[in-house]
């Protein structure tokens, strides 16, 4: 977190030394610009992990996110020259499909009543997608006449989600369950028959988090933007055992924006 | 694309250092020693594979073999730490001793394992948090001789945990074999641990293979099979049906969702020639008949029951163990009976099984072990394949397998 904040600090830097020859009154909010819309259409990816990760994965051996769309509308009020508040409305798909090799790592699988639990070694597959609302509460700062960054905490409403998965063998041909402790019966999984699990209904319906986006005008009326939502409640409730960790949402979007 | 190379890269820069591990098994077992077959009666019986639920290893010896000093070899999970007990004999050695009785052990350290006395070995995980002890003992085995009839009257039998009662899930009953002619007193096994996977909460009756009391023919108990939909987890491995079974064997449960014909390991070494099987049954098919996607086939179910006898080893000295994929066609087999013309009836209907030999028995390699012998009972004839009718029972009671010598 804190090396992520040095980061966006350095951009900021860059950003405003990069740009000073713009002016405010090109650029800046006049009288027209004291309240207004943007606009936003982006392209969105990311994925939904325990952070950070934990020992258990030993290797990310693939990682591809679907193509996520983000398309919203954001209000927002300057309240002096850099500083300002904005509230937001965006609709977005995102999901992504990861296959990781794991050792040793906790989990359990209830279906009708019955449980296998245990800790496993071998290859997890998940595949999650999750389509909703996010609604973000912003503080903006004019970093420059171009430049705009706003930061402040979401809320998040699932309509529909998924995340469902296999473990099976890892190239090693290494894949098993240890049933409830590491010295459990120990019960071979292959990919031709993979044990398969779908938390769909486990999930949560919503997230809280932070979002932070960069805005740059490109034009009159349009912003380049990289927005980052960083959830900060696991998608799954405090009492869902099926996996050991808590697993985050963690979604950029970088899209253009139309300013009204 | 480049944007999943960038996030994939970061996610492997922030992979942790690796833990330590956890397991502490022993998964093979060797008797170092030159000319194992001064010791066994098969020279493979030296090195012995462990499955992960096993923990007391009983060897069988060839008569008069002397087991003072044996070099023994673990294979363990790595990074564990092997210990070996320092002579200590407690009043119960099925109980593992407490720890301060455990001393480092070294790979081919000899080990002392005369006047049957039972030895133990702990095995502490990498992390120090988990341990395992198994005991290790050898028994002389003699080939009874002469023409002996072992009686099967499915009366033995107990929780896996005696400790617990038919209210608790999780547990599932396992039989004994009493009969001095008996392979081994732990010969009967069935496919009950694998059940248990796909169905947690199921209790000690709800399983496929159960005893049914006060229900055998002679108002004593008898055996009865059960084919059973195998719910959710088991429609996820493909497997929606577990067949109530029941044979002379082992059953490999780290299999049983891999390979499933392979999780069933037929026949144990048998010094005699069986020739018939007689016994009771009664057996009700299953409305509905399943293929093993579940698609309901036109189709009446059949319980099955055999009885084979095997070469168990091969012209390279190479272990022969029949699985469920070769039970009834592997060209090692020798002797075969098997049921037929089993009718649906709720009467107890004696059946009789000619045990018919495609060769001569070698009857040297007989006294010597040199063939397996198995019994198999099972509710669906196809379970195996997880084809076959829910609901399908198949009741056996006072079985005998006559042997010529």
């Amino acid at each position: 977190m804190k090396r992520l904040a040095i980061f966006f600090i350095h951009c900021s830097l860059l950003i405003s030394g990069a740009t000073a020859q713009d002016s405010w009154t090109e650029w800046g909010p006049n009288g027209k610009e004291q309240a207004g819309v943007i606009v936003r259409a982006g392209y969105t990816i990311g994925g939904t992990t325990p952070m950070p990760l934990p020992n258990e994965v030993r290797r990310i051996v693939g990682f591809s996110p679907k193509g996520g769309a983000t398309v919203g509308m954001d209000v927002y009020k300057m309240l002096s020259k850099r500083w300002g508040i904005a509230i937001g409305t965006h609709l977005f798909y995102e999901g992504f499909h990861t296959c990781a090799d794991v050792k040793n790592y906790g989990m359990s699988l209830t279906q009708e009543g019955n449980t296998m639990s245990g800790y496993f070694t071998g290859r997890d597959v998940t595949d999650t997608d999750m389509w909703g609302v996010t609604l973000p509460v912003l503080a903006t700062f004019r970093i420059s006449p171009r430049w705009n960054v706003s930061l402040g905490p979401y809320f998040s409403a699932y309509f529909k989600k998924s995340f469902s998965g296999e473990v099976y063998d890892n190239k090693e041909g290494i894949g098993y369950l240890r049933v409830d402790t590491p010295t459990g019966e120990k019960v071979n999984m292959t990919s031709e028959n993979p044990a398969t699990y779908d938390f769909e209904d486990e999930m949560d319906n919503w997230n809280v988090g932070v979002e932070v986006t960069f805005d740059w005008k490109a034009m009159k009326h349009m912003n380049v933007f990289a927005m980052l939502d960083w959830g900060l409640t696991s998608v799954f409730p405090s009492n869902f055992e099926a996996l050991q960790f808590r697993m985050y949402p963690i979604y950029g979007t970088l899209g253009v924006a139309y300013r009204y | 694309m480049f944007a999943s190379l960038v996030v994939a890269g970061l996610a492997t820069s922030c992979i942790g250092d690796e833990l330590p591990n956890t397991e502490c098994d022993i998964e093979v077992v060797t008797i170092s020693v030159d000319n194992p077959q001064a010791l066994f009666y098969h020279d493979y019986d030296a090195t012995r594979p462990l499955s992960s639920v096993e923990t007391d290893i009983v060897y069988q010896l060839r008569a008069g073999a002397v087991v003072t000093e044996l070099p023994v070899n673990l294979t363990i999970t790595e990074a564990s730490t092997p210990y070996v007990d320092d002579g200590t004999i407690a009043d119960d050695m099925t109980q593992p001793l407490s720890a301060e009785h455990f001393k480092p052990f070294v790979n081919g350290s000899k080990v002392d394992f005369s006047d049957g006395r039972t030895r133990q070995f702990r095995i502490v995980s990498e992390d120090g948090a988990w341990s395992r002890t198994y005991s290790v003992r050898f028994e002389q085995r003699y080939a009874t001789l002469g023409a002996c009839t072992l009686d099967i009257d499915f009366e033995n039998f107990a929780l896996n945990d005696p400790s617990k009662t038919d209210r608790d899930a999780g547990f599932y009953y396992v039989w004994k074999a009493l009969d001095p002619n008996a392979v081994s007193e732990d010969q009967w096994v069935c496919g009950n641990p694998g059940f248990k996977l796909s169905k947690s909460s199921a209790k000690p009756m709800d399983y496929p293979t159960v005893p049914a009391v006060g229900e055998g023919v002679d108002g004593g108990a008898c055996l009865k099979l059960e084919t059973m939909d195998t719910g959710a987890f088991g429609r996820m491995v493909n497997m929606r049906i577990a067949a109530g079974n029941f044979f002379i064997g082992t059953f490999d449960v780290a299999n049983a969702l891999k390979d499933a014909l392979a999780a069933t390991r037929f026949g144990l070494p048998f010094a005699h020639k069986p020739v018939k099987m007689t016994g009771y049954y009664k057996f009700k098919a299953g409305e509905r008949f399943q293929d093993k996607k579940g698609n309901a086939v036109d189709r009446i179910d059949q319980p099955d029951a055999y009885c084979i006898l095997y070469r168990n080893t091969d012209a390279e000295g190479k272990r022969v163990l029949l699985n469920g994929a070769d039970v009834l066609t592997n060209p090692n087999i020798v002797g075969l009976g098997r049921i037929a013309g089993t009718i649906e009836t709720d009467e107890w209907t004696p059946f009789e099984i000619p045990v018919v030999y495609t060769e001569e028995i070698d009857d040297e390699l007989l006294a010597n072990f040199g063939y397996s012998m198995t019994i198999c009972f099972s509710s669906s004839i196809e379970g195996a394949y997880f084809e076959g009718a829910p609901g399908s029972t198949f009741y056996v009671d006072k079985v005998k397998l006559e042997c010529e010598y």
